[in-house]
């Protein structure tokens, strides 16, 4: 995401694989409106409950980029991962 | 203060599910430990965890709900296969559930092994997500729970047969999709233990709700994971209620194999 100067402000899961506390949700919730933010950004192995209770909270909508080759079933090889990932951030920009 | 407000609208739906959950669980809980097959609950959530985690494999990309579905189906199967162990091998039926929970939680596993952060889901599996619900959600599951709460303790012959291991798989299923193996366990047994050791059947609703107020509030002000902190909340009161009970003559149901005086 660095070339493409994208930062990410903020992680569902502080620690991957640990559900995060009520506090770290609000403050996450907090920052979202703070600032302008693109989107909620999830890998499709992800579970969709808490990407989707982020969005609902904050009115951002979800993207689920491929994250690697295969991940989604337009991303076949590095090019197509790469137009995938970009035409979904292109497509948030465009709606705003 | 917009922190606290903003808490609170975290934390409420969590507390509202997590209270209707817990309460619709006391019934359920006091006919496991009646018929002394604790572990079923965990072998029928693991069993339904099983079913999701094949559907979502083997059909990629059919629907969510197609996935909760097949975890149903699992689940029913599974309170099926219990039943027919119950009526031809009925003293081994504890022995036989403990083997399928760990079969298929076994089979869980191989069929994560080659999925990448397999062991991530299967921990939010174990430990729950209940933060992430929302007031729709409540809203979804009030009139579910509450038809569940009622065929469960207003119709006599519910409980019994068949019918008992179909609701308790429905229920069971519903309630580890969102609150996760640890907490179903912790709010259908540990009420249900201490409903066996008083006299007042309304004790064991007060114990729970008490234990997921304490629990989700608590998890909010010490900034912890809600789903292992409910747990530790139930097994907490367990201790003080158990002592308390023992302690206190009048609201103690004497147990047959319970003759020691605690030291008064």
């Amino acid at each position: 995401m660095s070339f493409l100067k994208i930062n990410s402000i903020g992680f569902i899961e502080e620690k991957p694989g640990i559900s995060p506390s009520s506090k770290h949700l609000a403050k996450l919730v907090e920052t979202a409106e703070k600032q302008d933010v693109l989107a909620v950004i999830r890998t499709p192995y992800d579970p969709t409950a808490p990407s989707e209770w982020l969005s609902e909270k904050t009115g951002l909508s979800t993207l689920t980029l491929p994250f690697t080759v295969g991940g989604t079933p337009k991303a076949t090889n590095l090019f197509e991962l790469m137009d995938e990932t970009l035409n979904q951030l292109n497509s948030v920009l465009e709606n705003r | 203060m917009i922190e606290l407000i903003e808490l609170i609208d975290i934390a409420a739906p969590a507390l509202l599910v997590g209270l209707l959950i817990a309460i619709v669980h006391v019934p359920f809980g006091v006919e496991v430990i009646k018929r002394g097959i604790i572990f079923i609950d965990l072998a029928i959530a693991q069993i339904a965890a099983l079913g999701f985690l094949s559907a979502e494999i083997i059909l990629e990309d059919a629907h969510p709900f197609i996935h909760g579905l097949s975890a149903f189906v699992a689940a029913i199967i599974g309170g099926i296969v219990f039943k027919f162990i119950e009526k031809h091998q009925p003293n081994l039926q504890e022995a036989w559930i403990g083997v399928f929970f760990v079969a298929s939680a076994s089979l869980s596993v191989l069929i994560l092994s080659d999925q990448p952060h397999g062991a991530e889901e299967l921990n939010h599996l174990l430990s729950g997500q209940v933060l992430f619900t929302t007031y729709q959600d409540f809203l979804f599951y009030l009139p579910v729970y509450l038809i569940l709460f009622v065929i469960a303790t207003q119709i006599n012959r519910a409980m019994q047969g068949l019918s008992f291991y179909v609701l308790f798989a429905l229920t069971i299923t519903l309630s580890v999709q969102i609150v996760g193996v640890y907490v179903v366990f912790a709010s259908l047994i540990i009420p249900a233990l201490i409903f066996t050791q008083v006299t007042n059947n309304k004790f064991p609703y007060v114990f729970t709700i008490i234990s997921i107020v304490v629990g989700i509030t608590g998890s909010t002000l010490l900034d912890v994971p809600a789903g292992p902190s409910l747990v530790l909340t139930y097994f907490a009161m367990a201790l003080l209620s158990t002592a308390a009970i023992r302690k206190n003559p009048v609201i103690r149901h004497e147990l047959p194999d319970n003759p020691t005086e605690p030291n008064v």
